[in-house]
């Protein structure tokens, strides 16, 4: 008797589990409404004519996942748009001038088109879903890197008939394969390197890179883009594009020939507000191995070991239905994506939090079921950047594998917008939780000089150092014999302007002599006469470095910088053209341009009890900003309203340290 | 020889595993140390009352509880090698290569049986050494932010043992190899990235080293390894796995999680045999590839294959434990290895039918699997163990795409128990006829000989 209970138990819970499936299958037909004969066409197929069992339940899953996957409605319009893209496309002066051509035409002809868009459910074919079927089965079953992969592996890796929304509903299973194997196809068949899908994803990504660059492309970030280019001719010609643009083409490569490949992506980097994507693949030996910059370098290069992360989740086919019932149930909807899984501890140590909400806060909401987890980013100033949903229970927001060394917020919607409902907290790299509060009655302040708006990394504060040593010296020679040393760099501190004593006599030629080993480097160099005018005449350096470095030490830019090939013996200055009396000089070490700017305006925050409260706002007279009652152990963070997009919040301690979040 | 000391331990040490109660492994473990007992109790006393931290007590326990697995040189006679290595290495009119031919030479005429004469550490650990080791990697492990994320059952086997591998010598390396590659450590450039993260001072540590080392690979046969702190930080040849090794020594005496990774045959291409591994400030292991020349966690051998991977540990591994006490055949297995295959290569637990014929010949339930591997002398290498269950060979954790073989004690020797095969990636088991294993186009499945 003892015996049957477990076997009871497992034909229940297959029961359950079936019949679960089978109500999502049921649910997908009906959302399907005149095109449900098209889906059951698919599945009478694979019971009747190919009676394959495997098939029958790729389509059964691809079927029941439908409903969360869309298009757009006008096929006639997007194929037009793509028409006129490919017209396009490695044309013009630049893949600059095709981005801003197509952008012209996306925002005059199609604007109407992202909005209207219908879920596949509605219009995929059985045709269609037949033969993508089909030849991802045959992808799987007869290419040597692909035949050991399990079902689940198949269906999660290689099986969904499109790697992104909107996608085309094409042929890219037929042509992509061809564009694509030119290398691939030479392998020999007993070649277990590079029939393994390390290697063979390794060819195939090099020929993308080379294809693509044969007609001119390049990663483009910044700017905006018209209607994206997600149909498989176009991704043959694309020549432009961001991150998820390259990743999402290659991903489409790669499951085409039966290549496992998904995406990941992180919503924004623990630190900036900056997201990625990046393909991801489970190797022959088993281990996931992710890519770091979209299609350019091999797969396995360490992944960005400085950056902090969240959450990264993984764009799938199969609905979360986790995510679903949010969606279905919560009174405030942000707008998560249905169709990503939480892997954020493949990439970082996670922690499931459970935060305390004080009852006051607890009162003032209107959903008392799910609540968000935000950090800090920056839009113009600090806004707190949803990353995920949680659950209320006791009292207590429930988060689940939250990335490590992060600040973190928790939100709750009061009926009109989500609020923080508890002081933003730290998650150690130990999983200790620790609150910023600032305490009014019993808050201790510091008096201090800020110097930078943003985290610095070593890079920066390496290259600051490689002032220290520099001298500002002048010469009646241009080749500086003679040379007379008026100051010698002993701080990377240095203030925006140093006036020059002993400038007894006037001299016609003026440098700034760089330390060896620094290979020359700084950002900006600046002379002023005894009343403080910028003397501007004609800049001089050592004979190796060329007219453009010299510019670029004068030009104002502080992101451009005088560098030479060589380590020792720089040097850059002016010729005054006759002898002069320089009053002072400025000189600015290369950087990345965060630090405090003179002349730029500047005003520096505090958090308390949801508002960001200002502690004074100045014009930077010098490149520190002096403020005399900063918080302790408070989240501050320092706006520059002048330019820069590179802001984080930071926390003085004790100590006078200052912590980056 | 290092098993013969560890049999006469095994019943006492049985009843450890099998009850698994801590006070209890302690106290059998506190029965193998003979007349070095006291010391080992006054280390337990003094994490009582002197310094009563209870996670010290915790890992001294740890510590004493693991000793039986463990052993040195016994005698003095290594001193006099090191000594003389030493010499040898102080002389920089030689090159490395007659550094390694003189302690070679010295090594073949004087030192030749060292290695056989070995003694368990329990019997000749001193209590101040251990408490020493305790409290550095203790104090390391709770104030340095790069190895806060560290827990405690991670730092007991990546942090606190008192020595990386076996016969090293019982001396101050965490000091030692400090001072010669640390001197990052004392003005490092702060800022807000790489500062104080365990692969910021893991990178720096590791730079230092291979440039303080003066590094160079000779990969003939040497003399005994330069096992000693001093020695290893005047290393100037070696091969891959002494560099990592000495890697792993820099790494713990800077308080960065570590442990040597290696595999029991050899690479199938041209890959390391043994690689240290560092837990990242993401909780990963990362891995080093070649020894330390190559960035920490920057790819790893694509398409190397292999029957298995172990991890030198200081903990027992019960399993082995469990093998030594039961066995009727001993194989010389040592005992603080870990299976961590999983996590380098795809992996199948294998049931292979054993023929009534051959398993009435068997005497033992524990079985063998050897990988083929490329030798004539020796084309099997036993790489684990397994027992068999309902007529079946059973083994775990097998590496794919191995041409692997099942052996069996008949009572005096070991005999093959099934056909050699072929372990396919898509877990495919395909037997090939035993007198076509050296044939040629079996060598695709073969690992080289270590």
């Amino acid at each position: 008797m003892k015996s049957i209970i477990p076997i009871a138990l497992t034909i229940l819970l297959s029961v359950i589990s079936c019949t679960r499936e089978d109500m999502y299958l049921y649910y997908a037909l009906k959302a399907a409404g005149g095109n449900k004969e098209e889906l059951k066409t698919v599945l009478r197929h694979y019971r009747k004519e190919d009676r394959d069992p495997l098939k029958l339940k790729a389509a059964r899953y691809l079927i029941s996942n439908m409903p969360a996957h869309y298009s757009y409605r006008d096929t006639a319009a997007i194929d037009s748009y793509y028409g006129k893209a490919l017209e396009i496309l490695g044309t013009g002066p630049s893949p600059d001038w095709q981005r801003d051509t197509l952008r012209q035409i996306s925002d005059s002809e199609y604007a109407w088109l992202s909005n209207d868009i219908v879920s596949d459910i509605e219009v995929v074919s059985a045709d269609y879903l037949i033969d993508n079927i089909d030849r991802a089965f045959h992808e799987w079953r007869t290419r040597p890197w692909a035949r050991h992969l399990s079902y689940d592996e198949f269906r999660d890796w290689i099986l969904p008939y499109k790697v992104t929304e909107q996608q085309s509903l094409d042929d890219w299973r037929t042509v992509l394969p061809v564009h694509y194997s030119d290398s691939i196809s030479t392998v020999p068949p007993d070649d277990v390197e590079r029939n393994s899908i390390y290697g063979a994803i390794e060819i195939v990504r090099n020929e993308i890179h080379s294809k693509q660059s044969e007609i001119g492309h390049r990663v483009i970030w910044e700017d905006r883009s018209g209607i994206p280019l997600r149909s498989a001719r176009t991704w043959m010609r694309m020549t432009y594009g961001t991150c998820m643009d390259y990743v999402t083409m290659g991903t489409a490569v790669f499951r085409s020939m039966g290549l496992p490949a998904a995406i990941d992506q992180v919503p924004s980097w623990g630190r900036n507000g900056d997201g990625h994507s990046w393909y991801v693949f489970p190797d022959d030996r088993g281990r996931e191995q992710a890519t770091i910059n979209s299609l350019i370098v091999s797969a396995g290069m360490q992944f960005y070991p400085y950056e902090r992360i969240p959450k990264v989740w993984r764009n799938t086919y199969s609905i979360n239905r986790k995510t679903a019932r949010y969606l279905n149930s919560a009174r405030y909807v942000y707008p998560f994506n249905l169709c990503q899984k939480d892997v954020t501890e493949h990439y970082n140590l996670t922690r499931d939090l459970e935060i305390d909400i004080p009852r006051e806060r607890l009162s003032e909401l209107k959903d008392k079921r799910y609540v968000y987890i935000a950090m800090i980013a920056n839009s113009q100033g600090p806004e707190w950047k949803i990353l995920d949903y949680g659950t209320l229970g006791r009292g207590k927001a429930h988060f689940r594998n939250m990335g490590c060394n992060m600040l973190y917020v928790v939100l709750g919607y009061n009926g009109s917008e989500l609020i923080p409902v508890c002081d933003p907290f730290t998650l150690g790299k130990d999983g200790k939780i620790s609150y910023i509060h600032y305490d009014q009655d019993n808050a201790r302040y510091t008096c201090m000089g800020l110097r930078r708006k943003y985290y610095e990394s070593y890079n920066v504060v390496e290259q600051r150092r490689k002032i220290l040593g520099g001298m500002i010296q002048c010469s009646d020679h241009a080749d500086f014999c003679h040379a007379r040393t008026l100051y010698t760099i002993d701080t990377t501190a240095i203030p925006a302007r140093v006036e020059l004593r002993d400038t007894d006599r006037a001299y016609r030629y003026w440098r700034y002599l760089s330390p060896n080993g620094s290979w020359g480097n700084i950002s900006e160099l600046a002379f002023y006469d005894k009343d403080g005018n910028k003397l501007d005449y004609r800049g001089i350096a050592n004979p190796e470095a060329g007219q453009d470095a010299i510019e670029r030490a004068f030009d104002g830019n502080l992101l451009s910088n005088f560098e030479i090939n060589q380590p020792d013996g720089n040097w850059v200055g002016m010729d005054m053209g006759k002898p002069i009396k320089v009053g002072s000089f400025s000189i600015s070490p290369r950087s990345d341009d965060n630090d405090v700017c003179p002349g730029n305006e500047y005003e520096l925050y505090f958090y308390n009890n949801r508002e960001w409260v200002s502690l004074g706002y100045r014009s930077a007279q010098d490149n520190c900003l002096d403020y005399d009652s900063i918080p302790l152990n408070t989240l501050l963070w320092l706006r520059n309203y002048t330019r820069g997009n590179d802001e984080r919040p930071f926390v003085v301690h004790e100590t006078g340290e200052l912590e980056w979040w | 020889m290092k098993n013969r000391n560890l049999i006469p331990l095994v019943f006492m040490v049985c009843i450890h595993l099998a009850g698994c109660h801590k006070d209890f492994s302690v106290k059998v473990s506190l029965a193998t140390a003979g007349s070095n007992r006291p010391e080992l109790e006054s280390v337990l006393e003094h994490y009582r009352t002197a310094d009563p931290n209870p996670q010290k007590l915790q890992a001294a326990e740890f510590l004493i509880s693991n000793l039986p697995a463990h052993y040195s040189y016994s005698g003095p006679q290594i001193y006099e090698y090191y000594d003389y290595a030493s010499r040898i290495l102080a002389d920089t009119t030689l090159t490395p290569e007659q550094h390694r031919d003189s302690l070679l030479a010295i090594t073949c005429a004087r030192y030749a049986d060292l290695p056989l004469h070995t003694v368990p550490d329990a019997q000749i650990i001193r209590s101040d050494y251990l408490i020493y080791n305790i409290d550095k990697s203790y104090s390391q492990w709770t104030t340095c932010p790069w190895s806060s994320q560290v827990s405690f059952d991670e730092y007991l086997e990546w942090m606190l043992p008192y020595k990386a591998v076996e016969l090293q010598e019982l001396d101050c390396w965490r000091d030692t190899l400090l001072a010669y590659f640390g001197k990052g450590l004392e003005h490092p450039i702060k800022n807000d990235v790489e500062y104080n993260t365990t692969m910021g001072v893991a990178d720096m540590l590791r730079n230092d080293t291979y440039n303080g080392l003066h590094r160079y690979g000779l990969y003939t046969r040497s003399g005994l390894p330069l096992l000693s702190s001093h020695l290893l930080a005047h290393q100037s040849y070696g091969d891959i796995p002494d560099y990592a090794r000495t890697a792993v020594l820099v790494m713990r005496s800077a308080g960065i999680p570590a442990v040597l990774d290696e595999t029991p045959v050899g690479s199938r291409g041209t890959a390391a045999t043994s690689w240290f591994v560092i837990l990242s400030d993401r909780g990963q292991e990362l891995t080093s590839e070649w020894d330390l020349s190559t960035q920490i966690g920057g790819g790893f051998f694509p398409y190397e294959r292999g029957p298995k991977v172990y991890r030198n540990t200081y903990a027992i591994n019960p399993e082995r434990w469990e093998y030594l006490k039961k066995a009727k055949y001993h194989y010389p297995f040592e005992l603080g290895k870990k299976d961590v295959t999983v996590r380098y290569f795809l992996t199948s637990n294998l049931e292979l039918p054993i023929e009534r014929s051959v398993r009435k010949h068997l005497k033992d339930r524990f079985v063998y699997i050897a990988s083929a591997v490329r030798s004539e002398d020796t084309p099997w290498q036993i790489v684990d163990f397994g027992k068999i269950i309902h007529g079946k060979a059973c083994f775990r954790n097998m590496g794919r795409e191995v041409l692997y073989m099942a052996l069996g004690y008949d009572g005096k020797k070991l005999i093959p128990i099934t056909a050699p095969f072929i372990l396919h990636k898509d877990q495919g088991i395909e037997y090939v006829k035993p007198d076509t294993v050296q044939s040629p186009s079996l060598d695709r499945w073969k690992n080289n000989s270590l």
